[in-house]
């Protein structure tokens, strides 16, 4: 093992892989900027060289590209209120209003640091965790996975926002929109009218988009606002202490960087499920989730810990298991397969040098990306205070191109618009749009597993042991605030006070 | 008084809610229709405790002619700028990227009242940025317009 | 001012728009050089990274060589493909939109007349199909099923399909029909990797599904070919046995089994628009032909595929063969039909 660790770090410090890695982290934090265009989009271009590259360098100029998307992905959340990816839309929630308060460059620094970090602590995971993901993977059946993906779904109590009534609509509305389009189990075509526009159903690019992009846009001009923020801190010092903040807010971290992690593990869970879960586990936790949504920079901290970590994760059971996650990891999949590598436990044996170029790639990728990030932060943070006479064209612009790119349908504009409008209003009038986010991406996934549950195992199926265990364990979960504020006044009336 | 903003949302989550129980009921197999119908009556439900709340708050309160006065104000801007995103929107989808957005861009400017020298300026920086990004960086095709030829 | 600036420009916009339509119609240029300098678009009506998005892209840039054209990869996989069918469909004549399409989805949506498929099969120009792949029917290498027996002797058995309508869950039915197995198929998987994991866990005891899409999770270790879903063995896979070893067929069932290896086997369809004009066609057609003699073409498909792949049909034999499986396809239809509505789960 010692040998192939070795043999791994001398790989990947050759001169020439090092170039390399470095190219692709310049060009994947370059692709994470630009709003709603991410891996799905860029690694098919790739794709067609590779195949006449050796394959360590083709492997470690995608793994450098990938690795680093997410990292810069948050900082247009941030700054602009646009998902660099979707994923890291749930990042935009708390990155903005730091944003508008001037602490844009604290918020990337919180971003990239929390991102940068939660990257690089799975790597280091990966090799004790090759033995548990198979296990771990095949213990998950259907029935695990609809408890799962329910109590990811109890995490909208924590997402309502001030009015419960308000915020379960919102994540009601955002479960009934999951199920427009073609019922894959059924072959049923449901609320899509016969189009074939709304046959998958609505995208979650431009529902995202119109929903926090246009509408924080159309609020702050609507209020007369001319930028985004009237001054923002560009210093290196506030950007070193959003990094600060995340050590201050480590086990929020760690807790967030495990749970991605995790998700990114279980293929069949969307990239997005693990910043949304962990935004809503964040605010849960939180001893001042009143903060939430306003600025509260471990709105930013949890999402991107999450954002980095389920790429690791979903990385890993994409080479250990050769079991893609994702679309993302289907074409890592392919590039693998590509190069004459075949991605399985016998990549783990026969391969292991490899493998640890890769993690190891990953994990300096990451610190590369990060550093670079941290240092531009202060400037990128300037655009705040650029008047919205230059910056509303710009971020109108570059949203609806990366629309089109994202689904190839000028048809998404009505629905970017649409949502634009629905946003504002649901800002406006008090109901929370991360609560309709979370019903979205986990609507289907639940309906999905549940109804395979049933079918499988009849509808008593939460009774099997672990699914029980799970709920019960949920539920335990769910009531701990209220248990433990019964015991708290229990014992205060007890005490005569 | 005035039905406020607040209470049309409402209205249209109880619409909503409605159109999904009724839109429900017709799809054939259970399966298909179990959940959508659940979370549509949750919604009507809920839709109409918010509906209900609104009519009552309606009575409260005195006129406020300052706030009236500042929400005209920021109605006329979201207008406004609504027009603006609609109209690029329905640019791009005739005449395409390439063509919508300097003129869009210009426009926009001008209407800002910034100066020639400005507008031209951006304008021209902007569609070169466009270009070089997505048309030679990534080699997107980016969509072309109704016009000429686009499907 | 501006009033003579505006008449200016009226008389000279009337004037140019005289000269347009008073010009003489242009020659049409030879194919050859009406490919130069012109941008293909390119669909892949598949999600990128699949195995015919990878082919597609191979044969999309030997494409653009041959034709002197750039060419544009696109992939419109939304309604599991026909996005991008309907798109090639609706393009226009002139040759330069072409798409690849995998078959059994593109003759399935027929079989199964999807009301959001517009296009008539028999009204594409095709330019090539690539490789042919059969149907398996792949179970836990561990399991209790290990034969066409232990099947058969089973009880209240579970086929992994994707969606109704897709060729796993058909290829499902056909199994369970074919063989007289007291099974349905539980549709709603969202991918292979899903499928193959429900079979590791017992969820499941099989699906059908073409080797290239099976390929990793079958070297992964999780499923195994029992039988080929046709009539002969696969040259990929000499030691399986076709489905007709293992079992009688009635004329109706062997008719069945034939379409898998006919209309319903997996291939990769170049297409284009219809109505492009004869001699086009038959410069992509001869391109393609000329493809399929390349060295460096055949080993990038067959690294891009991971085996050799041995069937290319190009050109006319590819139209007569579109035709011939259209012909019969109704006949499907109800059979099809009525197995969905019996062995769905």
């Amino acid at each position: 093992m010692l040998e192939a660790y070795g043999t791994a770090i001398a790989t990947l410090f050759q001169p020439i892989n090092l170039l390399i890695l470095f190219a692709a982290v310049i060009v994947g934090l370059i692709v994470g900027v630009i709003p709603a265009i991410g891996g799905l989009a860029t690694l098919p271009l790739i794709l067609p060289f590779i195949f006449r590259m050796p394959a360590e360098i083709a492997l470690i100029l995608i793994v450098g590209f990938h690795a680093v998307i997410f990292t810069s992905s948050g900082m247009t959340s941030i700054l602009l209120n646009i998902p660099g990816t979707a994923p890291s839309a749930a990042t935009m929630v708390d990155g903005f209003p730091m944003t508008q308060r001037g602490e844009g460059g604290r918020a990337i620094g919180a971003a990239v640091t929390s991102s940068m970090a939660g990257g690089v602590l799975p790597v280091f995971l990966a090799l004790a965790m090759v033995p548990l993901v198979l296990p771990l993977i095949i213990a998950l059946g259907q029935p695990e996975m609809a408890i799962m993906i329910l109590l990811g779904i109890s995490f909208l109590a924590a997402l309502t926002g001030g009015s419960i009534t308000k915020g379960l609509m919102a994540g009601m509305l955002g479960l009934l929109l999951s199920f427009i389009g073609y019922h894959a189990i059924t072959g049923v075509h449901r609320f899509d009218f016969g189009t074939i526009f709304l046959y998958d159903g609505i995208e979650l690019v431009p529902l995202v988009l119109g929903l926090f992009g246009l509408s924080e846009l159309f609020y702050l001009i609507m209020k007369g606002e001319t930028a985004i923020a009237q001054k923002a801190i560009t210093k290196l010092s506030g950007v070193m202490e959003g990094a600060k903040d995340v050590w201050r807010h480590r086990w929020l971290w760690f807790r967030s960087t495990i749970i991605g992690y995790v998700i990114g593990i279980i293929p069949g869970i969307g990239a997005e499920v693990a910043n949304w879960v962990c935004y809503g586990q964040a605010k849960q936790t939180s001893k001042h989730p009143e903060k939430f949504g306003h600025g509260a920079v471990e709105g930013v901290i949890a999402p991107e810990a999450a954002d980095n970590a389920k790429e690791a994760g979903a990385m890993l059971t994409t080479m250990a298991l050769g079991i893609p996650g994702s679309s993302v990891m289907a074409l890592f999949l392919a590039a693998f397969l590509m190069v004459g590598v075949t991605p399985g436990p016998a990549m783990m044996v026969e391969h292991l040098p490899l493998a640890l170029t890769l993690l190891l790639g990953i994990a300096l990728a990451n610190i590369i990306g990060g550093v670079i990030c941290l240092f531009a932060a202060p400037q990128l943070a300037r655009v705040a205070s650029v008047h919205f006479d230059f910056l509303f064209p710009v971020i109108l612009i570059v949203a609806l191109i990366g629309v089109y790119v994202a689904t190839l349908s000028p048809m998404n504009f009505i629905t970017v618009l649409a949502f634009g409008i629905l946003g504002l209003a649901m800002k406006v009038y008090g109901y929370s749009r991360p609560a309709l986010i979370l019903g979205f991406v986990l609507g289907g996934l639940l309906e999905r597993y549940s109804l395979l549950s049933i079918k499988i195992y009849g509808p008593l199926f939460f009774l099997r042991p672990i699914p029980l265990t799970m709920l019960i364990v949920m539920a335990l979960l769910l009531s701990y605030p209220y248990l433990k504020r019964g015991i708290s006044n229990l014992r205060g009336r007890l005490s005569g006070t | 008084m005035k039905l406020k903003g607040s209470f049309w949302l409402a209205v249209f989550f109880l619409a909503l809610g409605l159109f999904g129980i009724i839109q429900s009921l017709t799809f054939v197999y259970w399966e298909s229709m179990v959940l959508p119908l659940a979370v549509s009556i949750i919604i009507f439900v809920l839709a109409g405790v918010e509906v209900v709340k609104e009519l009552r708050r309606r009575g409260d309160g005195e006129k406020d002619t300052a706030k009236d006065s500042e929400h005209k104000v920021e109605n006329r801007r979201l207008g406004l700028i609504l027009g603006w995103v609609a109209g690029f929107c329905l640019a791009i989808y005739l005449v395409g990227f390439y063509i919508s957005i300097p003129v869009f861009t210009f426009a926009y400017l001008k209407w800002r009242r910034r100066s020639w020298l400005v507008a031209v300026i951006f304008t021209v920086v902007l569609l070169a940025f466009s270009y070089a990004v997505f048309a030679i960086g990534l080699k997107v095709p980016l969509y072309k317009g109704l016009i000429f030829g686009a499907r | 001012m501006i009033k003579k600036f505006g008449i200016a420009a009226g008389v000279v916009l009337l004037a140019v728009i005289i000269a347009a339509t008073g010009c003489p119609p242009q020659a049409e240029p030879a194919p050859a050089d009406f490919y130069k300098g012109k941008t293909i678009d390119f669909v892949v009506a598949q999600s990128p990274g699949s195995a015919i998005d990878l082919i597609s892209r191979v044969v999309a840039s030997h494409l653009g060589s041959g034709t002197g054209a750039s060419v544009i990869v696109a992939n419109r996989e939304g309604a599991g493909g026909l996005e991008g069918m309907n798109y090639v469909y609706k393009a226009g004549p002139d040759g330069l939109t072409m798409g690849t399409v995998a078959s059994s989805k593109f003759v399935g949506n027929r079989v199964l007349n999807d009301p959001a498929a517009v296009y008539e099969i028999e009204k594409f120009s095709y330019i090539i199909s690539i490789d042919r792949q059969s149907y398996y029917f792949f179970v836990s290498p561990e399991g209790p099923y290990q034969s066409v027996v232990d099947l058969q002797a089973g009880k209240d058995l579970k086929l992994g399909g994707g969606s109704p309508s897709g060729s796993v869950c058909l290829g499902g039915l056909t199994v369970i029909k074919l063989l007289g197995l007291e099974a349905e198929v539980i549709t709603g998987f969202g991918s292979e990797s899903d499928r193959a994991l429900a079979v590791e866990r017992g969820e499941v005891i099989g699906y059908c599904l073409n080797m290239p899409n099976a390929r990793a999770s079958v070297e992964a270790g999780m499923v195994k070919p029992m039988f080929v879903l046709a009539t002969e063995r696969d040259p990929l896979t000499p030691d399986v046995p076709a489905i007709t070893e293992l079992v009688e067929l009635d004329v109706e069932d062997l008719a069945l089994a034939r379409l898998w290896e006919t209309a319903l086997a997996g291939s990769t369809l170049c297409i284009a628009s219809p109505g492009i004009a004869e001699d086009r066609l038959a410069f992509l057609r001869d391109i393609a032909e000329k493809l399929t003699q390349d060295e460096g073409f055949r080993a990038e498909i067959n690294t891009v595929s991971g085996y050799e792949v041995q069937s290319y049909v190009t050109g006319e034999e590819l139209a007569a063969a579109m035709l011939d499986t259209v012909a019969n396809l109704d006949d499907f239809q109800a059979i099809f039909i009525e197995l969905i509505e019996k062995y769905r789960a």
